[in-house]
């Protein structure tokens, strides 16, 4: 761990995401960034940023309300289960669930963010339909996991 | 404000939440230091911080963890 303060925004969506983290970046001279969602780490998603105040290093942590959701469920799961399961660790039904939550969170996001980055809708129609069908799928397969999770509470509650 | 957490990991709740106005960082940040000592005492392994939220409700979206149970958490999701 390298900073000794940070903070935590949450915004609705990828390009927002980026957004943010363009601005901290503008608004830091020496910052770095640490983007999670290229290479999640154990499932986890978000972009870190670090900036420096006083030389010292503060914790940004971007994270869309799909990505906060999965972190939050992920740290809720280590405290009752144990810390392992943050750093992919624990049961491994729970452990497979939780990878397979990420990708489909990353798998929508990816889909979210081609969607949002069209500028004239009517010329891409097709591309359009085709991204909007693969969004409302993901989002689909995203809700079948969570209630699977909801109907199996034995998965963690007996671990 | 800032809000004085007392979090038992295992339990998955919180054992004390304490709020402080923005002009009593001091005394929130002797207040924690208090309290871990106090629990270092009594061998108690609880995660004690301190957080600055705009309310109350802002601090239970951005940290929904300390407050909320997994299957809270899980419907959360799903509304997303």
């Amino acid at each position: 761990m390298q900073d000794i303060a940070g903070c935590r925004v949450i915004v609705g969506d990828v390009l927002k995401q980026d957004e943010v983290v363009k601005c901290l970046t503008k608004a830091f001279a020496d910052t770095s960034v640490v983007d999670r969602r290229v290479t999640p780490s154990y499932g986890y998603r978000a972009v870190h940023v670090i900036v420096y105040k006083h030389s010292i290093p503060v914790e940004v942590q971007v994270r869309t309300e799909l990505e906060h959701s999965w972190a939050q469920l992920s740290e809720k799961l280590s405290d009752v289960v144990g810390p392992s399961v943050k750093y992919g660790g624990g049961p491994e039904q729970l452990k497979s669930k939780l990878l397979r939550l990420s990708e489909i969170v990353g798998k929508a996001e990816a889909v979210e963010s081609r969607l949002l980055a069209m500028e004239s809708p009517a010329d891409h129609r097709k591309l359009t339909n085709q991204a909007a069908a693969q969004f409302v799928e993901a989002k689909q397969q995203l809700k079948d996991l969570l209630n699977e999770m909801i109907e199996q509470g034995v998965l963690w509650q007996d671990a | 404000m800032l809000f004085l957490i007392q979090y038992d990991r295992r339990g998955g709740r919180i054992v004390r939440l304490e709020r402080f106005t923005d002009d009593q960082r001091l005394v929130a940040g002797k207040a924690r230091l208090d309290l871990e000592i106090e629990l270092q005492r009594r061998g108690q392994n609880h995660e004690v911080v301190v957080l600055e939220a705009a309310s109350e409700e802002a601090l239970r979206k951005t940290h929904g963890r300390y407050f909320d149970d997994v299957e809270h958490l899980l419907a959360a999701a799903l509304a997303v």
